[in-house]
């Protein structure tokens, strides 16, 4: 028997490689040197922002520190202080020379995000861009500055840290492994949704112990916004959706906002717009009762996706890579016992931008989400990724072979229970049909009719009870069968969405589709304008045929000429439909139930004539 | 050996929306070929009398007749078309009757909004769209398979 490994030799053993997108400027380090650049303030409900701790006095201890405030304020550090004229000036000049210092290499995005969605997405992109003249933001310089402090940070030691913690439950050892990114910009750095002021990332690894108590990893699964539970999950052996380097499981990190990819690619991502998304659910709900109710073929795509803003989440893999055997590898820091930086403070971990959709507010720290509640991860690491439902492989036979002899002990109990109960509802049957006939003995036979009833509904629930037994212990059996004979579930067979990056088919599209992709909306509101002012007269046809060009255009491009048609016809056909009703409302009326009452009138006639 | 019954082959995979839309079809054909035989004579008889002596609006009468003599039965023919390709399932035929209803209701609409509502032609052109949607009648032409679509940002397994 192998001697058991220590906690650290285990996340040692398993941490995880990553692979980031070449132009990638912030990778994961220390939270220390990043606190002790921070300065710790309070946002008030009235608007007011109080300083705690001043930059340069802030250390993790004094971070782990307790504070008061009132209801509503949030905690949060402030990384970059806001830059004047002259050092923004100064930081666009320098940008150059940083990125030449960190060696990095130009991001080119390849097709445009635009390109990959509709037109009615790109209209909700168009004013999304505007939304975030309203809403707060991480100001233009500060990714800029970020890159600086974060540079200057590097120069003085070269450092790449992960913080672990390691769960055990039912016979599972969750390895839990967090990367701090000091930022992220995918907004400005990558065309994504924002920008904001430090980035945790997370992922797990989850292994069983075999027989000889070595630990077998059986799991991974990496943390995302737009998948959950089960669907986080991919298996070891998936060699497919999921790629390992030796035992060491890859990660594809996205460019600028950091998220983790099992597979290397383009990922498109949508973001849903707050309040629209009831909206969405309703026309997609009137959709599907058209479709059902008329049997018409099912659209592509729901109403939702159009008031969606995509973005795409570049995980290329083609530049740095950090891990056992790479060019960079880790520090780990194992969090045990918890540390009062990670379990006391519960403020943000970067700017609190005042974003209402907090896009642009930085996160909280690896156990809370922005409002102090902690995260899943943190007090239900199985359960996150649906693994609280799951034995580890070599408990798997013994809980079912649990299962069958409680299963068919109830089974004897059962069968024993509905015979004796059986007989006893017999005897009331027989002692019920006895009274009958004799009227001072009506109380009494009322009194047995109903415990006569309540004894056969009770005899009926255990006869269904036993019923469903005997199908459950068929299960039972099969599946004791399959892992008898070796077989296994198929890896991805608990999946119900898969996340898929963007096909080569995707990816080849013309020049000249993204081009117009990128200037297509914007052209429509100039002409919009054009109209207004030169001819107003013509406002609502000149809208009608630059709307209607736009969208054929755009149909070309994408091969979807016949789709355009249809559409435009259902559409019309629509409006035609509705007219129509208005016209006719209580003829329509007045026919319908005629119609529905000769058809009951040849219904029943049907039926008298036998 | 060729297929002795080709059309039985044919009339298997054909869904009963597509005869009753082509049987519309050649209803429509048959009524606008009427329509345009009509008008065409009515020229006729305008143009045989003696054309110098026609006012300017007797002229404007005559050029509109023809003029819609030969539309409607182009139209009768293309609704032809439409039937025949619709009967025999080739793949342009679904999106030839569904552009040529695109036509009829975008015409049947401007009509409506002018006060002149043409209300049967709408009704028919409402009926085939729908028909021309139904989930077997695009497989039938092999537009789109049924279950063809997938969740947003990912793919059912």
């Amino acid at each position: 028997m192998s001697s058991p490994m220590t906690d650290l030799e285990l996340v040692r053993r398993y941490e995880p490689i990553v692979r980031y997108t070449e132009g990638e400027q912030f990778f994961p380090c220390a939270v220390e040197r990043y606190v002790e650049q921070c300065s710790l303030w309070a946002h008030h409900p009235n608007g007011s922002e109080q300083l705690f701790v001043a930059e340069g006095k802030l250390n993790l201890e004094e971070l782990a520190k307790p504070r008061q405030a009132g209801f509503g304020a949030v905690f949060y550090l402030k990384f970059i202080e806001p830059l004047n004229l002259a050092q923004y000036a100064s930081f666009l000049l320098n940008r150059r020379g940083v990125k030449a210092l960190q060696q990095i290499k130009k991001f080119r995005a390849g097709l445009g995000r635009l390109a990959r969605v509709g037109y009615a997405a790109r209209m909700m992109d168009a004013l999304f861009s505007l939304t975030l003249l309203l809403r707060g933001r991480v100001p233009g310089a500060t990714a800029a500055a970020a890159a600086l402090t974060y540079h200057r940070t590097l120069k003085k030691g070269e450092r790449y840290v992960y913080y672990a913690r390691v769960f055990r439950e039912h016979g599972w050892i969750a390895l839990q492994y967090w990367f701090f990114y000091p930022f992220n910009n995918w907004r400005s750095g990558f065309n994504g949704v924002n920008d904001h002021e430090a980035d945790w990332e997370m992922v797990m690894v989850y292994l069983y112990e075999k027989p000889d108590g070595a630990p077998a990893p059986r799991w991974v699964a990496y943390a995302s916004h737009d998948y959950q539970g089960d669907d986080l999950r991919r298996r070891w052996d998936d060699r497919a959706e999921f790629e390992t380097l030796d035992g060491h499981p890859l990660i594809y990190a996205a460019a600028g906002s950091h998220a983790s990819y099992f597979r290397r690619g383009e990922y498109l991502t949508e973001i849903e717009i707050p309040y629209l998304d009831q909206f969405a659910r309703v026309l997609d709900r009137a959709r599907e009762l058209w479709g059902r109710f008329l049997r018409q073929t099912p659209s592509d795509a729901p109403t939702s996706n159009v008031i969606r803003i995509p973005f795409v989440d570049y995980a290329r893999g083609d530049g740095m890579s950090i891990g056992p055997g790479q060019s960079k590898t880790w520090t780990p820091v194992l969090l045990d016992p918890l540390p009062g930086w990670a379990s006391q403070y519960r403020g943000l971990w970067g700017l609190y931008a005042r974003d209402p959709i907090s896009g642009e507010n930085a996160p909280a720290g690896p156990l809370y989400h922005r409002d102090g509640a902690m995260r899943s991860s943190a007090y239900n690491p199985f359960g996150w990724a649906g693994l609280d439902k799951i034995p580890p492989p070599p408990a798997e036979m013994q809980t079912l072979e649990a299962s069958r002899a409680a299963l068919r002990a109830r089974q004897t109990e059962l069968d024993a229970e509905i015979q004796t109960r059986g007989a006893a509802l017999l005897n009331m049957g027989v002692e019920l049909s006895a009274l009958k006939g004799n009227p001072h003995l009506t109380k009494l036979s009322q009194t047995l009719a109903a415990q006569t009833k309540t004894r056969a509904d009770e005899s009926k629930a255990l006869r269904r009870e036993r019923a469903e037994g005997r199908a459950r212990l068929d299960a039972l059996e099969t599946r004791i069968a399959r892992l008898n004979a070796g077989e296994d579930d198929s890896p991805r067979a608990h999946i119900h969405r898969l996340a898929q990056p963007a096909s080569a088919a995707e990816l080849s599209i013309g020049r000249w589709a993204e081009f117009w992709a990128a200037t297509s909306i914007g052209f429509l509101l100039v002409g919009f304008v054009l109209l207004l002012v030169s001819a107003r007269e013509q406002l609502l046809i000149g809208v009608i045929g630059m709307t209607t060009a736009l969208v054929f255009v755009e149909s070309v491009f994408r091969r979807q000429v016949a789709e355009l048609i249809n559409r435009i016809t259902m559409a019309l056909a629509i409006v035609a439909t509705l007219l129509i009703l208005y016209d006719f409302f209580w003829q329509i009326i007045v026919g319908a139930v005629l119609v529905a009452g000769l058809f009951l009138i040849s219904e029943n006639l049907r039926e008298l004539r036998g | 050996m060729p297929d002795p019954k080709p059309s039985a082959a044919l009339k298997l995979a054909r869904p009963s929306a597509v005869s009753v839309i082509a049987g519309l079809y050649v209803l429509q054909c048959l009524i606008l070929l009427a329509v345009g035989a009509f008008e065409i004579l009515n020229a006729g008889i305008l143009w045989s009398e003696n054309p110098r002596a026609f006012s300017a609006s007797e002229k404007m009468q005559a050029y509109e007749n023809t003029a819609l003599g030969i539309a409607f039965a182009g139209l009768g023919l293309l609704s032809l078309v439409a039937a025949l390709g619709l009967f025999t399932l080739r793949r342009w035929a679904w999106l030839f009757a569904l552009t040529l209803e695109g036509f009829t209701l975008t015409v049947g609409l401007v009509d409506y909004f002018g006060g002149a509502p043409a209300y049967i032609e709408m009704i028919i052109a409402i009926l085939i769209v729908v028909m021309l949607n139904q989930e077997d009648v695009q497989p039938a032409f092999r537009i789109q398979e049924p279950g063809d679509s997938l969740p947003p940002g990912g793919k059912h397994v």
